[in-house]
């Protein structure tokens, strides 16, 4: 199972896909504590907000390079390249949510969204 | 994309660090900027229709809040509330498109929708069905409100009296561009229902010239931006009904660049202006502003579409793909649809050329010729804050997708975008990459067209406005009625009010009278008529149950009393005699012990009747 859910996010790894929950959870943290305690912060707390954009920045560069510069093989930029089993149906969480849905239920890059 | 939120979205927050300082509500200005750099990044990180459903609404909540984030402005909050109606009217359609493909999928999976509806496809011989079609169309609903597509454009112009970083970030690479994206997420689905498409390349189409029309009469510095933006996306949608993902997605990401600096720009020119948006106020900021100038002028040449520049390629591609419009999905078997297919390629070259003259005449008026203002007199450049965010977005501008940069191809015949967007085609059974990418199109008439209309729309506004060998009051006049029509934004947002909006507020509140006084008042005069039955029930109770309680209860005790007295003479012997009766009747009916018993209180009885006799 392990080893199925490794080869299955393509050029990505576990750490990468972890580098897609902060880049969403970033903002969301910083949106949270900006709004309680962001004006009792230095600055009125304008870095907090700022500081994890670029934080996500960075991380999705690297996502970037590593899902599309480095390794730019023609299947991980197909839209559709994942192993869909099409007998399993109902609400689908992705991986956003983590958990054991999360690991079957992405295998290659998108190639929108450069995500597996 | 995630590239395109994170970097735009990073550049505004910086730049609102020094065009928010002062400002009331600062801080809480940086929390609905996160809010909204959430959304955005959960819309595209999304895999599925229902997560993607929800940040698309929290996106459209934090667009509320930001563009009506001067409250206290009425225009800003009825701007907000209109952004947020018109964009819910498109919603409705796509929640309800949604809704279709999960009663027949079950499934709401991105990449599980694709596979069915591939199969769906084969099942009925090559063709979608009409619920596909259907489904498709909701689904463009959504897009036409937020990617603000005629005739659901109308909220983007009045969105511009938001704060200008939220005018960028919005309007310019995140929100309005959601849309687009999801049509480019969904295009795999689209491939299925070329009618579909067809409406998607024709509608953009013709918003893109509208707009661009109507972008050649403001004066509002952020208004000519604002139609831009719709003109630019309606090329967008164009090219992806063309089946031009590639071409489509990549004028997205280029758009975001040069947008988002002349958004910026256009922010730092109002900051410079002391918050004055009158074109007619201004000229000769270049010598005042040298850093924006250059890099609104960078950003100005890429959207017009000038060789070499970002700009150039995406629009070169979109060109290309409305002459060929259907290489995308010919391997469905779906041929070009007669004449219909002609339209977008009929009018995106005259929306391009009127691209390059707006974009030049809002330059020339800005920057160029004498000042018109006291305030233009006293323009100044805007701190390192804000125009950090401009370079860097001017050199995106400039090399944010061009191929010479990758692979030194001028031409861009092999441009490197194509390679991370691919579309594929429906093949032996399932999605599949085709063999050679169909959109690589740039031949030398599409270039030859991108060339003539960006040059020309250039030298129009030079003519026009800087060298001024023609009047532009003539050139108005020339135009006489489509003009004024322009001018008067073809009296759209008027045509909507009186046959939108009204009737919609005069039936609803010829309903809602309805329903007061139906419902409202009928529950109320119920609720009344109720308390007045069980009012009369209660007093019946109380008059007939309870005092006939107490009444018969004092009526039995009077008879009681009545029958008592009979028995209370006063005299012994009666007394003795009853006793004696008594206790004859107890003798009768116990009998066995209790007989004898009292048989033992008789002589007791006796002695003490004879007792009281004496005494009495």
């Amino acid at each position: 199972m392990l080893a199925q859910i490794e080869t299955s996010w393509g050029p990505f790894t576990q750490s990468h896909v972890g580098m897609m929950l902060w880049i969403i959870a970033l903002p969301l943290l910083a949106f949270g504590l900006q709004i309680f305690v962001g004006r009792r912060l230095p600055r009125q707390g304008d870095w907090l907000p700022t500081a994890a954009i670029f934080t996500a920045l960075v991380l999705a560069a690297t996502l970037f390079h590593r899902g599309i510069v480095l390794d730019p093989s023609p299947q991980l930029l197909l839209h559709s390249a994942r192993d869909v089993p099409l007998g399993q149906r109902g609400w689908s969480l992705d991986w956003f949510f983590g958990g054991p849905a999360a690991t079957t239920s992405r295998s290659r890059c998108c190639s929108t969204t450069s995500r597996p | 994309m995630l590239m395109v939120v994170t970097v735009v979205s990073a550049l505004v927050h910086l730049f609102s660090i020094g065009y928010m300082k002062g400002d009331r509500l600062y801080s809480r200005f940086f929390a609905y900027l996160a809010l909204f750099s959430f959304a955005m990044l959960g819309l595209v990180l999304s895999g599925n229709l229902l997560m993607l459903m929800i940040c698309w609404e929290i996106m459209g909540l934090a667009s509320y809040l930001l563009i009506g984030f001067w409250f206290h402005k009425k225009s800003a909050a009825d701007a907000a509330k209109k952004a947020f109606l018109v964009t819910r009217v498109g919603d409705v359609g796509m929640l309800l498109g949604f809704f279709v493909l999960w009663s027949r999928f079950q499934t709401l999976d991105i990449l599980q929708v694709f596979e069915l509806a591939a199969r769906e496809v084969e099942a009925n011989g090559g063709h979608a069905p009409g619920w596909m079609i259907g489904a498709g169309l909701l689904i463009f609903l959504g897009p036409v409100g937020k990617s603000a597509q005629f005739p659901l454009h109308i909220w983007l112009p009045d969105a511009m009296e938001g704060p200008t970083p939220v005018s960028a970030l919005i309007h310019a690479a995140t929100m309005v561009a959601a849309g687009v994206y999801l049509i480019a997420r969904l295009f795999p689905f689209y491939l299925f229902t070329p009618e579909v498409l067809l409406v998607i390349a024709i509608l953009g189409a013709f918003t893109a010239l509208i707009a661009a029309t109507i972008g050649c009469t403001q004066w509002d510095i952020k208004k000519v931006l604002a139609y831009s933006t719709v003109s630019q996306l309606g090329f967008m949608m164009t090219a992806l009904g063309c089946g031009a993902l590639a071409a489509g997605t990549m004028h997205l990401m280029t758009h975001a660049w040069f947008k988002a600096c002349l958004f910026l720009g256009s922010g730092s020119v109002i900051h410079g202006m002391h918050h004055h948006q009158d074109m007619r106020e201004m000229g000769g900021l270049r010598r005042r502003m040298p850093v924006t100038y250059v890099t609104m002028l960078i950003a100005t040449l890429a959207i017009s579409g000038v060789p070499l520049l970002s700009g150039f390629y995406s629009k070169d591609a979109i060109l290309a793909a409305t002459l060929h419009p259907t290489p995308a999905y010919a391997a469905l078997g779906h041929h070009a649809q007669g004449l219909l297919w002609a339209i977008p390629a009929v009018l995106l070259p005259i929306a391009a050329f009127l691209t390059a003259f707006y974009m030049f005449r809002m330059v020339f008026l800005t920057f160029h010729g004498e000042a018109k203002s006291g305030h233009a007199e006293k323009a100044h450049e805007s701190p390192w804050t804000m125009t950090s965010g401009l370079v860097v977005l001017a050199v995106l501008s400039v090399f944010g997708a061009s191929p010479w940069l990758f692979n030194l191809d001028l031409l861009g015949h092999h441009i490197w975008f194509d390679r991370l967007v691919v579309p594929m085609t429906y093949e032996a059974g399932r999605l599949a990459l085709p063999e050679e990418a169909p959109e690589v199109a740039h031949g030398i008439a599409p270039l030859l067209i991108s060339l003539l209309v960006a040059g020309g729309g250039i030298l129009a506004a030079f003519l026009v406005y800087h060298w001024k060998r023609v009047p532009a009051e003539r050139v108005a006049a020339a135009f006489g009625p489509l003009h004024r029509a322009a001018e008067a934004k073809y009296w759209i947002d008027e045509g909507v009010d009186r046959f939108v909006v009204r009737p919609l507020v005069y039936h609803w509140n010829v309903w809602m009278a309805v329903f007061d006084n139906v419902v409202i008042d009928g529950v109320v005069n119920g609720v009344g008529r109720a308390g007045r039955r069980v009012g009369a029930i209660c007093g019946f109770v109380d008059k007939n149950v309870v005092d006939g309680s107490v009444n018969v209860l004092g009526f039995a005790t009077q008879v009681f009393g009545a029958v008592a007295r009979i028995f209370q003479t006063g005299f012994l012997t009666h007394y003795m005699t009853s006793l004696a009766v008594v206790v004859v009747i107890g003798l009768a009916m116990f009998g066995g012990a209790m007989q004898w018993v009292l048989i033992a209180l008789l002589p007791v009885v006796f002695l003490g009747y004879v007792f009281l006799a004496r005494r009495a």
